[in-house]
């Protein structure tokens, strides 16, 4: 376990060589918020609700995407594909004694850790000099509910990241997938610009069969208290069919690219 | 000029070549451009459908703000892609060896890369762009089509400023990719009109980093919603930006330190 710690720490103090790099990336978050907060509030003018949102909860649901985003998208796991060309991979972690999914996945609890601080604090003074009223889950049992799932949410999206990565193993330019559907299609399948259901319904029919809703969007919608109980039980069971196809999909990929594996950049 | 635009098009073929290596890469790249702009243009065609417009514009006229500033994003994007490749040149030394090139000093960092891609989408984007305008009857008279080409070259005056002050920063810093980040995520606010952001951030749109002038001006111009003066400061201003952002890079200049050369 204390290996892990030490993994957990060693990525926090990565984070803090290039500071200033890391203070821009931060302000990114607060420039991209304000453009969904100002949009929204100009679409509400004059009106209370729209596509079945009130204001508040609108409000509420991009600024619960400004942080779980922090939650679910806070990864280091797009590190994995550049260590793979390079052959970084044999001596960082295969031939280390750790698992490399353990690893990763403290290197992405460290990169979670700060960028939800970081976030709650912003979007926290944000919403309180725009005075944004934040609709919030009004029961326990609707909390714990949202709690599992944005963590099945958070480990689908582990898997997912990681997955792509292992492309490295077959191709040498793991850019071009990783941007098609690792930030194309996630960002916007996965509800992080906007609330899926203001599309016409055919295409939220043909987004659902993707696992990206299930990242931000359903998380979302439970923590607004928009589900039915049956629903958001259905929406979980889909989560865990999700979680459980990617991490055979990522064990099995894993294992064919290692012996197909030659590191030749090492 | 001559001697520069071939130096140009010979950089842009280099830059080329890498990706004629992986075409399937290239193509992954032009569907995710195509499909991030489908995808945002049915979320905007859905939401103003629901609504009718947006801060006073009709639906037509929004979704114009949001081709023009696709239209301009590209357009910078393309011309000046070698901001991000600037900064391994300065870290690893190398941009030594283009300082004793007879070039501009800013030659290589700005116009060193070409994006073939970009220029790929442009296309068919300005197709469309044109098909829409004609079809929603959205240009009152030549005019507009005049005075929208001459804020369109403002504007890349302006980007062109923007992305040498980022070259600047890089030589004193050596920390550059978040800041072009910062400039895509600003710029990206005028994928709706900026009429919509008040207080501060209208204040910082307008006179700090004039998103305003980038984008929604060229679009208001198009539609025939600006008035002369305002056209006017446009000009005053991209001509006042590159000057400080020329001054400014000389300066970083003089303090390049040349580390690992």
């Amino acid at each position: 376990m204390k290996k892990y710690w030490l993994i957990f720490k060693l990525t926090l103090m990565e984070y803090f060589v290039y500071r200033l790099n890391f203070l821009l990336w931060q302000f990114r978050n607060v420039v991209s918020f304000l453009a969904l907060f100002f949009f929204w509030q100009a679409v509400y003018s004059g009106r209370q609700e729209i596509f079945g949102y009130q204001r508040e909860q609108m409000l509420s649901y991009i600024v619960g995407v400004s942080v779980l985003r922090g939650i679910v998208f806070g990864s280091r796991t797009a590190d994995l594909a550049g260590m793979i060309r390079s052959g970084d991979l044999v001596n960082r972690f295969l031939l280390r004694p750790w698992s490399i999914v353990k690893a990763f996945f403290c290197r992405d609890l460290a990169a979670k850790f700060l960028d939800i601080i970081f976030i709650t604090l912003e979007i926290y003074l944000i919403s309180r000099l725009m005075r944004v009223e934040l609709f919030l889950p009004k029961s326990w049992g609707m909390i714990i509910l949202f709690v599992i799932a944005c963590l099945l949410s958070t480990l689908l999206y582990f898997f997912i990241s990681f997955l792509l990565s292992t492309i490295a193993f077959w191709v040498d330019n793991v850019w071009a997938p990783r941007w098609l559907f690792g930030i194309i299609f996630l960002e916007f399948m996965s509800g992080a610009f906007f609330p899926l259901d203001v599309l016409p319904s055919f295409v939220l029919k043909i987004i659902n069969l993707t696992p990206f809703p299930y990242l931000i969007y359903f998380p979302l919608k439970i923590g607004l208290g928009q589900l039915a109980f049956g629903k958001i039980a259905s929406v979980l069971m889909i989560m865990v069919f999700w979680l459980i196809l990617a991490v055979l999909l990522t064990g099995s990929v894993w294992r064919k690219g290692l012996k197909s594996y030659s590191a030749y950049g090492g | 000029m001559k001697r520069l635009l071939k130096i140009w098009f010979l950089m842009a073929k280099m830059a080329i070549l890498p990706d004629l290596l992986t075409p399937w890469a290239a193509l992954l790249f032009i569907i995710g451009k195509l499909v991030r702009f489908g995808f945002f243009f049915v979320f905007l065609f859905s939401v103003l459908s629901g609504t009718g417009g947006l801060a006073g514009y009709s639906r037509e006229q929004a979704i114009l703000f949001f081709l023009v500033f696709n239209l301009i994003d590209i357009v910078i994007q393309f011309l000046f892609r070698g901001v991000y490749h600037f900064r391994p040149l300065v870290i690893s030394g190398d941009y030594d060896l283009d300082l004793l090139k007879p070039l501009p000093s800013f030659f290589r960092p700005l116009f060193g890369h070409v994006d073939v891609m970009d220029f790929v989408t442009l296309l068919p984007l300005i197709i469309f762009m044109m098909f829409f305008v004609a079809k929603n009857n959205l240009i009152n008279s030549f005019l507009d089509i005049f005075l929208f080409l001459i804020l369109f070259f403002a504007s890349l005056l302006i980007g062109f400023a923007f992305h040498l002050f980022v070259c600047a920063v890089c030589v004193l810093t050596t920390e550059i990719d978040h800041l072009v980040w910062i400039y895509r995520d600003l710029t990206a606010m005028a994928r709706f009109p900026t009429d919509i952001y008040r207080g501060l951030v209208g204040f910082v749109l307008t006179f700090v980093f004039p998103v305003v002038l980038l984008i929604t001006f060229p679009a208001k111009g198009l539609m025939g919603l600006l008035s002369f003066d305002k056209v006017a400061l446009a000009i005053l201003v991209s001509v006042l930006t590159v000057y400080l952002s020329l001054k400014f890079w000389y300066w970083s200049l003089k303090r390049y330190t040349s580390a690992s050369s």
